[in-house]
Order: structure tokens, then sequence, then C-alpha cells
């Protein structure tokens, strides 16, 4: 008889581990018991070597879907003679080293006893087991165990119960277990609060009416209508002041789906994933209400993800608008209370169960880009899963200003936040003070240095100097790269081309076409497109004309610029003038290289999108036009030799005023400004050459979310012979700074002459 | 003789010196404390508390539609003794002038100080001119220095404020910073922007006669209203949060700043007062500040709060919280 301790952490609680390693125990004879501690999972195990051996096989092998072992040791102990295997309660206490495991879709099993009629969870919309159901937004505290969610308020029924201590059983410690007869329920009420006869069913009644439900889901509320019907779209889209916003859909199966959007294969795994996510799809049909596409020639969409999503489709709707609950820039509403202060005039009924979601979490959204999923908002399903780093001491990184996640880090571990949406937001800021806190107690970390972002006016600055730690000022692009390099596991020197909106530069301008050459300590500035004044700041971003009167200005001089055609049919004369005065005396107009605003601007140029209402239309709406079989040129461009290269675009802007002028459809424009700025970065890159350390290219920033872009530029980058570098766990986006803020200011207190303090 | 520059022996304390005082001080802002022409103005002084503020101006233009820079140095000192409770009795009077500055442009703005002083009820006791070569200040700096009596039972504080307080403007706001800005750039507005170069003694004195539970009051200049309210917000350790809907802005100031970007939350002041309340005198005093001619567009603006200490957030008119943080200089992009 032989014995052996086996540790095991990674995502190894609140995923069916210890049933399954019971179960690999008994298929093995082997003996001994099985806890959870704040570490992991323990084991004991005694048996003849061959069966040890064949046991911890196994758990490799056999491992269950939604389980992650990052660590596994063994050694040997002294035989203690058990002659059962046994679960043994959790410990408590100890360092909190436990991963938190992220909410997870309802598993086929489920799915099974919720179709079931003879089951007693038929239709029981709160169904889930070791395999599926809420986490990350039920858990009040570590460990995970029911009496530390939300779920304690429903004591288990007998049936329950014995299913929860069985374990051969699916829902052996399944925490948030439950039936009908004690677990949560369902109740539709009216807008007075008033509860109506029939819940579910008369939900879905009034659903196929046109109706506007607010349904309190896993991580909040959503806004929920028939996305096939345009009235119920549209009065959805007035209430939320979301002019034109695409929504986002659920639809009923994969198959319904597959009649407006084509599904490649990796966006079916990443539909069909226990992460559920939003995943965009490209749109097929026409079919569709032009209120849920505005214009875009893609589709956010979702498959049900709980029994209770699913059983809302139960009848004759195919696609729910399934919108977070919230008004304009708010934060999804999660609170019962504030659904029913906020969204009575948006909702006409609400469908609400009286499980408390503890901590709130918005849909996932990930893209297949290149054949590889990339993720542009991390929260459900995948918060609050660690993103493996090199080693790095206790701090706090803050995160960018608008899309924010922060990121908290411990030993090899980077825990990144759930997406908290913009900061300057007030509701906002303060879930994003209080989700730190939760996060650090979570996690029992204390951050010995805070790291923002090097922004004058980064909302949090003054939060972050309050705290008593010390605090290191990061660049926003140097945090791009070096979170495009932590998500990809590098730890060296690479040139990043950084693509994005805003980020304050070192030189106080506005930076935002940026190649840098950086690792997590320092980086070197070598190229970047050509500073144009932004007159007005911010206002340029939501009337982009105003970039493209400062590009004619620029590059084609006074008398073209105030005789411009597509300018005057928006200004008048005197205020052109203005706006030129606005340049010429620098009030309010900030210099800025970047790549969005020159998106914007050619979209706007060209008649796609003159009026910008959410983040990032104008550049969507221009990759939406693209013509697809365009296999010509892009547009000519500089590169300018100075200190720095420095790309201009001034030919590019020629060529286009004489395309429009020869009436060359503004699809072939779009797509040959797409091919241009791929073309760009590639020449840029190759003039670079002789400085570069290896033929590794970084590609972050929000830009590189346009398929369009990122896919022509890969290519040409391999074609090249250059090996691009893609975001994979975290957004490329402004969500994902935070890692990369983490792994600088880690780095960066080693020489602690450049932590400042106020 | 007059000469039509101002030379360096201007400032010299020379004859031509003693000229300058007699032809052009004397005419406009001359009383009896300035003619004896002693070291310094002896005051008689009542059994008040005595409020001391002093305040430098260097404003470029120095002229501009609704003032001038004389105008503003005798308003901005007038109402910072004001808002403190005091009514503004006496001034003092600096001036840096650059050599060349034309004496008909000096004498405007000496003409336009005595119009003030008279209007405000206050007395220039005492003054100084020193001129520096060309190039080494901008026209004209003004420094004047202010004192003012404050009734023994008056005391204003932000320490004072307390949650439900109501926070009131006295009238449209950023027409001071829009206008130096239209003015200085020549930005050509038709009618052009106007400042908003005021005294506020009167309204203010007549907002404490009508309740005694004002608990501060400050006059939003640089930096303007965002900025007044969270030093308050910090002072108090409260919170303050503003509804839009409820800001006076006039329209050409609302249409200007929209287009050159600007919030007319962060823009300069100089006719306007901030009055924290109790909330069950905020109706009665905004009446009383409205009867007044510069009051006429007074608002309720927001309220203290006891959530959210220190800080200044805004109801939007799409229902959303806007934080209005202290800005670090220029407003800069944030949108990515
Ligand atoms: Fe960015
Ligand atoms: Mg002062
Ligand atoms: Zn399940
Ligand atoms: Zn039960």
């Amino acid at each position: 008889m032989e014995a052996q301790l086996i540790e095991v952490s990674g995502i190894v609680q609140g995923v069916g581990f210890r049933p399954f390693i019971y179960r690999m125990a008994k298929e093995n004879n082997i003996k001994g018991w099985v806890i959870n501690d704040s570490k992991g999972v323990s084991i004991h195990a005694e048996g003849t070597k061959e069966n040890i051996k064949n046991f911890i096989k196994n758990i490799y092998n056999k491992l269950p879907q939604q389980a992650l072992i990052k660590d596994l040791k063994y050694k040997d102990i002294k035989a203690k003679e058990y002659n059962d295997f046994n679960i043994l309660a959790s410990q408590n206490g100890g360092s909190q080293d436990t991963l938190i495991p992220p909410d997870l879709a309802m598993c086929a099993d489920c799915l099974k006893d919720i179709l079931d009629e003879k089951n007693s969870r038929y239709e029981y919309p709160f169904t889930n087991c070791t395999n599926c159901g809420p986490r990350f937004t039920i858990i009040k505290e570590v460990p995970y165990d029911r009496i530390k969610t939300t779920m304690k308020d429903f004591p288990m029924c007998k049936e329950c119960e014995q299913e929860f201590t069985n374990p051969s059983q699916r829902r052996f410690h399944a925490q948030p277990n439950a039936c009908p007869k004690c677990g949560p329920s369902l109740n539709l009420y009216d807008r007075n609060q008033n509860i109506l006869e029939g819940g579910l069913q008369k939900a879905r009644e009034l659903l196929a009416q046109g109706k506007i439900l607010a349904v309190k889901g896993l991580g909040g509320y959503h806004l929920v209508c028939d996305g096939l019907n345009n009235d119920a779209v549209k009065s959805l889209r007035n209430g939320k002041k979301r002019d034109f916003k695409p929504f986002a859909v659920m639809a009923k199966n994969q198959e319904i789906l597959k009649k407006y959007c084509k599904i490649s294969s990796p966006e079916e795994q990443a539909l069909t994933a226990a992460n559920a996510p939003i995943v965009i799809l490209e749109r097929t049909s026409e079919k569709l209400p032009t209120s849920l596409t505005m214009g875009l020639n893609t589709l956010g969409a979702m498959l049900p993800y709980t029994p209770l999503h699913l059983l809302l489709f139960k009848d004759n709707l195919e696609l729910l608008v399934m919108t977070s609950g919230n008004v304009s820039s708010n934060p999804l509403i999660y609170k019962d209370d504030s659904a029913f202060k906020s969204l009575v005039e948006l909702a006409d009924y609400f469908l609400v169960h009286d499980r408390e979601i503890y901590n709130r979490c918005d849909d996932s959204v990930v893209k297949v880009i290149n054949n590889n999923i990339q993720i542009f908002r991390r929260a459900r399903g995948y918060v609050p899963l660690p993103v493996e780093i090199p080693k790095s001491e206790a701090l706090l990184a803050c995160g960018g200003e608008l899309k924010n996640t922060f990121c908290l880090t411990k030993g090899n571990k980077a825990f990144l936040s759930q997406h908290l949406g913009d900061l300057e937001n007030f509701a906002n800021f303060n879930e994003y003070i209080e989700t730190i806190e939760k996060m650090q107690n979570y996690f029992n970390i204390n951050p010995s240095l805070i790291v923002i972002d090097s922004h004058p006016n980064f909302v949090a600055r003054n939060w972050a100097y309050e705290q008593n730690i010390p605090v290191v000022e990061v660049q926003h692009h140097h945090a791009h790269l070096a979170s495009c390099l932590a998500d990809n596991n590098l730890d060296e020197k690479v040139l990043g081309v950084v693509c994005d909106g805003t980020g304050y530069g070192t030189d106080g301008h506005i930076w935002g076409m940026e190649f840098l050459l950086g690792d997590f300590t320092s980086f070197e500035r070598l190229a970047h497109l050509e500073y144009i004044p932004l007159p007005s700041g911010d206002l340029a971003s939501k009337e982009p004309l105003r970039i493209v009167a400062s590009y004619l200005y620029k590059y084609l001089g006074e008398k073209e610029f105030l005789e411009n055609k597509v300018l005057l049919k928006k200004y008048s004369l005197a205020e052109l003038k203005i706006i030129q005065k606005q340049i010429d005396s620098k009030i309010n107009t900030p210099l800025s290289s970047s790549c969005g605003r020159l998106f914007d601007a050619v979209s706007a140029f060209i008649g796609v999108c003159t009026r910008v209402s959410y983040e990032g239309q104008a550049a969507m709406e221009l990759e939406a036009i693209v013509a697809k079989d365009y296999r010509g040129k892009g547009y000519n461009f500089e590169i300018l030799k100075e200190e720095k290269l420095i790309i201009s675009t001034k030919i590019m802007w020629q060529e286009i005023i004489k395309d429009l002028s020869e009436e060359v459809s503004r699809e072939i424009i779009a797509a040959k400004f797409h091919k241009t700025i791929a073309m760009m970065i590639l020449e840029v890159v190759k003039s670079l050459e002789d400085k570069l350390p290896s033929k590794k290219v970084a590609l972050s920033g929000g830009v590189m979310q346009n398929k369009l872009l990122s896919e022509i530029l890969i290519n040409l980058l391999k074609e090249n012979e250059y090996e691009p570098i893609v975001h994979k766990n975290v957004p490329a986006n402004d969500g994902g700074i935070s890692l990369g803020q983490a792994l600088i200011g880690g780095n960066i207190n080693v020489c602690s002459s450049t932590i400042k303090s106020n | 003789m007059m000469y039509d520059k101002i030379l360096l022996n201007h400032g010299a304390g020379g004859l031509k010196t003693q000229r300058l005082i007699r032809q052009i001080f004397q005419k406009h802002i001359g009383n009896a404390y300035l003619q004896q022409e002693l070291d310094a103005a002896v005051i008689k002084f009542s059994s008040h508390k005595m409020a001391v503020s002093t305040d430098s101006f260097v404003v470029h233009p120095i002229f501009f539609p609704g003032g001038n820079i004389g105008k503003m140095a005798v308003c901005g000192t007038v109402n910072d003794l004001a808002v403190m409770g005091a009514k503004p009795l006496y001034l003092t009077l600096g001036l840096i002038i650059e050599e060349g500055l034309p004496i008909t442009i000096l004498e405007q703005i000496i003409a336009s100080i005595g119009e003030t002083a008279r209007e405000a009820g206050v007395l220039i006791v005492a003054g100084d001119t020193k001129v520096v070569e060309h190039g080494a200040c901008d026209k004209i700096y003004i420094n004047t220095t202010g004192i003012g009596a404050v009734p023994l039972n008056v005391d204003l504080r932000p320490q004072k404020i307390s949650p439900g307080d109501k926070i009131i403007v006295s009238g449209s706001i950023g027409n001071h910073g829009m206008a130096i800005l239209a003015a200085r750039e020549g930005l050509d507005f038709s009618p052009p922007l106007e400042s908003d170069c005021a005294n506020l003694n009167y309204l203010t004195e007549s907002v404490l006669a009508a309740s005694v539970n004002v608990k501060c009051m400050r006059d939003p200049t640089r930096g303007g209203v965002a900025t007044t309210l969270n030093e308050l917000a910090y002072q108090a350790n409260l919170g303050m949060k503003l509804w839009e809907e409820q800001l006076p802005i006039d329209s050409q100031v609302k249409g200007t700043s929209s287009m050159l970007g600007l919030d007319p939350l962060y823009l300069a002041n100089e006719g306007k007062v901030l009055i924290i309340v109790s909330s069950k005198d905020a109706e009665k005093v905004l009446k009383e500040v409205q009867k007044s001619e510069i009051g006429k567009k007074a608002s309720i603006i927001g309220e203290v709060t006891e959530s959210h200490p220190t800080k200044l957030v805004m109801e939007t008119e799409l229902g959303t919280l806007r934080m209005l943080n202290m800005l670090e200089g220029d407003p800069l992009p944030r949108i990515c």
C-alpha cells in the first residue's frame, strides 16, 4: 500500500472537481479523501503504485470541461490504511490562493432536465449543477461555499441536500444547487411593482406582443424585446436614448441564428463555449429590422446561457434583443430597487428573480479575427480568471478612463476586473472603487504600488494619490504594448504598433498611431502618424468633420479648405473661419497623432458618418461599407524621415479628393483606405528594420479590433516574414491596458526613482 | 505738459509721477484720503470684523466687451470682500505699467476704476505706480487690496455647509471667460459676447439681509463654477450635486463654448456669486437675488450631499451622473 498527498491548484473549485476526483478514486480503487482548501484541492490517495499512477493520469486526461489545472504536486506520505474514499468539508483560513470560478453557461445535462416534463426541475429557471450555473456573480467571500454566496438565503430541501452530499450525483457540492421547492423563484411585475399572474408564460406572451421587459439575469438586468419586431426595437431604442448603437441579440439556437448570420467554426466554438459571450458575427440577411442593425453588416449575438433565458424562447420567439439594462452610459443595473427606479420608463414589465446578484457582470463580447477569438469586452464567463504573468509583487493597475477594467496582481497571476465602463460617469466610478475593494478581498491582495495612466485629468488620479501607496504613471500606449506582450506570455523587447483613439503622450500631445519599441520597463517612440490639430478636442470625435477640416487646412491650404464642398455642406463659411481661427490660435486644439481620428475623418469626409453617437461608430460604419471584392491598390502616403519617422497622409487626402471628384464609390474609397493603413504600417515597420531586435510585431489598440484592417495587416506582415503578435485573452482596446500597466508598474518599481509622489 | 505715452520717468517718483497722480488719478479716483498724499492712509474703523483681500489683475486684452482691466480690478476685490459678508469700504491700487502705454489708455482705465469704485461705494485710499521697461510686462498690471467691514454676527465659512443645503448661482455662467477668449482671439460674434464683470456687494448684502441661513458664498472666477464648487466640497468635506438642466447659460455662451468644445462650468465669471443656503431659505434667497438687475437669471443649480464627500457631480440631461473634477490645466481629449 502506497500513499501520496496530491495538491492541485487552478480552477478546481465550483467546477465539479471533487466529485470528479471521487469518481476517479472509485474507478482506480483509491482510498483516502479530497478536500477544498484555500490553495485549491488536496487529495490523500492510497492504493497500489499502479493505481495511484493511473489515478493521477486520469485526473489529467478526464478533467471536467470547466476545470483547469495550473499546478499538480504530489509527494509520498505515510499510508493511513483508509477503507473508503471521502469528500471532506472545506477548510477555512490560510492564504486565499484558490481561483474564483467565472459564471458558466447552462450545461447539456441541465438542459435535458429542464426540458423533461417528468423531471422535478422541468422548466425551472435556476437549474444548475457542478458543471454550470452562477459563480462569480453570487460569491460574496472566499472560499467558495454556499453560505458565502447569495444562495445562503435558500436552504436546500431534502432532495437537493441529498444531491449535494452524494458524491455520485452531478450536483454533488454544486453550491448554487436549487430546485423549484427550495430555490430562487421568479415573478413578473408591472411598472408599479404589482405581481402579475402567469410568470414566465405571461412574460413570453408579452414579448410576443412587442412589449419591453426588464429581465434580471446572471450578472445584471437586460432590456428585452422581440428582435424581429421593428416597433418594439424602435421604442426600446428611444427609451435607451441610444440613437445608433446596434443592440445585441440572443437567438433561440444556432440554427435560427444561421438564418441571419454567417457562423464560422471558431465562431461556433465561441458561441457555445461555457463563457457564452456575445459574438460579433457577419450578418447575411437583410430581414432583420433596421432599428436593430443600424447600418452595420454585423450582429452581436449570443445563445441562451441560463435556463431562464432559454425558457423565454419556449414559444415562437426566435430572436430577442438583449441589451444591458441601463440608461445611456450608466452602469448595468443589477440591484432590484434601482432597476425599478431607473428602468421604469423603459420597460413595460419586469421579470425578476429573488437571488441577489452580488457582482455586476456585463455580457462579454468577442469577435473572431483571422480565425482567432479576440475579446472586445471581458466580463461574464471570463472574470475573475487570472492571466498568467511573470512573478510580480502585489499591485493595483487602475486601467484607462473609458471601457475601464483594473488589474490586481499577486505572484504570477494578474486578475483583471470585469468591464466597468466609462469612469467619468459617477455611478461607474463608485462601482469601480467598490469593485477594487471586493477584488482585493477575494484575492487577499494588498497592493504596494498603484499604477495609473499618465493623462493629467485621469479620473481616478486623485483617488490613487490619496491611497498612501506609491503611485507610478504609465504612458497609455506603452501600456497597450505591454498588455499585448503579457497577453502572449512574452517578456522581451519588441516593436509594438499601437493604433487607437486617444492617449496622453510624454510630449503632452495626444498620441494614437504609435510605433513603440519597448518591453515592460521602457519604450522608445520610433514613428507616428503626423500630428494634426484637433479643433475642440473631444468634440472632434463626435463631429468628425472638424478633423477633416483640420486635415484639409493642413494639407491643402486655406483656400481649398475654405472652399471645400463637403465642409461647406455642414458649416457656414463663418463657422469654418472660426475653426481656422481655433487651429491658428490653438484654442482648445491639442495636437494629435490619433489613428482612430483618421478613420473618423475619412468616414465623415466620404459621407458615411458625420455625427458620432457612440465610440467607434464612424470607423465601424466605414468598415461595414467596404467593397469586399476590391483587389486594387491603396492610396499613396509619405514617410518623412525626421528624428522619428512621421507618416504623412497628405497624398492620400489629395487622392481621396480626386476619387470623390471622379465619383469613385465610397465602398471603393473605404476599401482603399483600409488597405492604405495596413500598407502604411508595413512600410514603417520595414523602414525601422535595423532597429528591431526581432521579427515580432505586437499589434494593439482599439483600431486593431477592425477585423478588415487586422486581417489585411496580419497577412501583409506574414508575407513579409514578420511575426504579428495579437491579443488573445484581454482586449486590444482600453479594456486591456490595466494588464500592461501592471506589468510595467511591477518592473518600474525596481528603480524607485520614477515613482512620483504628489 | 502731458506726454501721450507712459515713460519710465512716470514711475520714478519725481515730477512726472506727481503730475500723473494729480492730473489723472486725483481727477478720477480722488478723495480726502488720497488728497492728503501721505505715506499711508489712516482710517477709522468701527466695531466690525475687518475683511482684507488682495488680488492682482493681468488680463489680455485689457479692454474687452463689458469691461476692462480697471473695472475688473475693482470688481474682483470688491467681490472677494462681498462674498465674505463684508461691506467693502476701502481699496488700495497698485499699478505696474509698461513703458509706452498711451496715456489716454491709462486714463480710460483709471476713469473706469473711479466709476466702478463709486458704484461699489468704496474709496481708494492708497496707491502706487511703477513703470517697467517695454516688454517687462504686458501693458498694465493692477493690484488691488480691499478692506471691508463684516458685521459681528456674520460668519460665512465652508465648514458651515451641511447636507441638504442648496446651491444658487446669481446668473448665467461662463460669460466672462468666453468674452475674454473671443476678444483675445478675435473671434467675431454678433452681438459680441460681453463679460459679466460687475460689483456684487449690494446683491450679497441683500442676500444676507434676507436670510440668516446663508452658509457660504464664493465668486466663481478662475476655473469657473466647477472649480469653485470642487474647492468648497473639499473644504466642507461634503458632496455636491448639480442639475444640468438648472444651469443658467446664455444661448450665445452655450453655442460658442460648444462650438469650441469648452465647458461653461469651467469658464471664469467676474460678476457672479455662488450662494450655499439652507434648503428652507433657498427659494427666498433666490427671489431676493432675482430682484437685482444682475441676478435676474439666478437659479438653484444644485445641492449639498452627504454622499460622495469632496466630489462634485452633475446630473446630466440624459439622467447620468457626470463627475466634474478639478482640471489640471486645459481640458484634453479622453475619447479613445
Ligand atoms: Fe487606447
Ligand atoms: Mg482674490
Ligand atoms: Zn449543469
Ligand atoms: Zn430543492
